[in-house]
């Protein structure tokens, strides 16, 4: 899938494309957290780069809805179809490591790795529901 | 449903990108329609039957349709 034939309108610029922003949130996540794990910043510090990560997710917000708006009716679809089986993932995958738990299996996961993992699995949602049309 | 999307669009020697130009949508819907995967809305039916001058049953037929009508 090529990004600029996911826009039946106008192209959005690579900067305004959703999967630049939600690379750039991931960059931002995972950047945040390495800062503050290795340098040990002072409060101040560390309140504007736990801010830094909602910032990057709420510039990912804005780029999505101006992209579903230059989508076509079957381009909506398949993004709906693609949020549809991403977040039914989601909630197997937190399904099982929730048992996993229980079982005594203590995977070093973090509510910080939910968003990437969700990411990752709405892009291979994505290319599954899109190559279903073609 | 099924469509002579293609067969129409061949008659006027259009690419899937041309007439996806003058419909407002993606190459890949036009294919997805001409290849029967999705059906289009009832407002982009009205613009596929507009841009070739046909009525939508023209262009668009239920899957029995010639079961139903005997």
């Amino acid at each position: 899938m090529r990004l600029g034939e996911m826009c039946a309108g106008e192209r959005p610029a690579l900067w305004r494309h959703p999967y630049f922003a939600m690379v750039l949130m991931i960059a931002a996540m995972a950047g945040a957290v390495a800062v503050v794990r290795a340098l040990e910043p002072s409060r101040g510090a560390r309140l504007g780069l736990g801010v830094l990560p909602v910032a990057a997710a709420a510039y990912l917000l804005w780029t999505m809805v101006r992209w579903v708006r230059t989508m076509d009716e079957l381009q909506r679809k398949i993004q709906a179809e693609s949020l549809a089986l991403a977040y039914s993932g989601a909630i197997l995958v937190v399904i099982a490591l929730s048992y996993l738990h229980k079982a005594g299996f203590h995977l070093p996961l973090g509510w910080e790795d939910a968003l990437p993992a969700l990411a990752a699995l709405y892009a291979l949602s994505t290319l599954y529901t899109t190559a279903r049309y073609q | 449903m099924i469509n002579r999307l293609r067969v129409l669009r061949a008659e006027r020697s259009w690419s899937q990108a041309e007439l996806a130009e003058r419909l407002g949508v993606s190459r890949q819907t036009v294919n997805a329609i001409e290849t029967e995967k999705y059906d289009p809305s009832l407002p982009l039916a009205f613009r596929i039957a507009r841009t070739f001058g046909l009525a939508i049953e023209e262009i668009f037929q239920p899957d029995g349709a010639s079961a139903d009508t005997d």
